[in-house]
């Protein structure tokens, strides 16, 4: 693809010059959350399969996700859900063409961080807690 | 976006937006019902209403991230994996959907 006169010019971004920023975080995090979906996708999938042909599996799955693991796996995904749907509003909001002040884009990123936590927890502790396990 | 042009970019765009709501009732009615026991869950998910939000979440986000994926396969895959990995990424978009559509089919109309 780049010719050798091409892949000597700097890259940009450049792969060394640069600073952490909110912004940076939020659009990798919400790339990473988008592919957590995607095996969250799988896992609804299978869980409303054996709802409908295995109850034997279906037990299985209920039992797996009160455990350890299958807390970790749960919240993994309704934070990542938070995230990325809130997130997704921030990209919506750009598509529209505003929102893109650096200090808006900055402070928005905080924002979803902050509520995206705040959001799955108390999801979370709704839903473990009517468990009543 | 640079790949399938705007026709994926506008999926996208119209995905997330049917998406916000119904993820917002998944979170809230579905995750609730973590702990329900089988015969518990499939009352609930027997209920129209349900079933249909619960397809059209899944199927409508089943869309959403194959187009999602594709995209993040064009920006780090250039070799011949890439035809492999779309391949697959379209194998378990359909086996989603296919298969939420027929558990709650049957969940709905034959339970
Ligand atoms: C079932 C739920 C969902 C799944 C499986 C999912 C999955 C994905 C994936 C895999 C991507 C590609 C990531 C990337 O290109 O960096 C993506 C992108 C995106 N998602 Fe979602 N998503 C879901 C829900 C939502 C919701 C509720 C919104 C709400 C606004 C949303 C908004 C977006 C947007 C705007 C993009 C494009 C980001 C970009 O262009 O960089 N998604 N999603």
């Amino acid at each position: 693809m780049a010719t050798s006169a091409q892949s000597s010019r700097p890259l940009s971004p450049h792969l060394q010059i640069w600073r952490f920023t909110a912004t940076m975080a939020a659009s990798i995090t919400h790339r990473g959350a988008g592919l957590v979906l995607y095996g969250g996708s799988m896992l609804i999938a299978l869980w409303l399969y054996a709802l409908a042909f295995s109850p034997a599996l279906y037990a299985g799955v209920a039992g797996f996700v009160k455990g350890p693991i299958g807390f970790v796996i749960v919240a993994g995904y309704v934070w990542s859900l938070c995230f990325h749907l809130m997130n997704g509003l921030r990209h919506l909001y750009w598509d529209s063409g505003r929102g893109f002040a650096l200090n808006t884009a900055r402070m928005t990123a905080w924002l979803v961080y902050i509520a995206s936590f705040i959001a799955a927890a108390i999801v979370l502790w709704a839903g473990y807690s009517a468990m009543g396990a | 976006m640079a790949h399938k042009g705007t026709s994926a970019f506008i999926m996208q765009r119209a995905t997330a937006a049917v998406l916000i709501p119904l993820a917002i009732w998944f979170l809230v009615a579905v995750v609730s019902h973590l702990g329900a026991d089988y015969e518990a869950a499939r009352a609930w998910l027997a209920r129209p209403l349900n079933a249909g939000l619960m397809a059209l979440f899944v199927i409508i986000g089943a869309w959403h991230m194959r187009i999602g994926f594709e995209e993040i396969i064009a920006d780090y895959i250039h070799s011949s994996v890439r035809k492999t990995l779309s391949a697959l990424n379209w194998l378990i978009t359909i086996s989603i959907i296919a298969g939420v559509l027929w558990a709650v089919y049957n969940i709905s109309f034959a339970g």
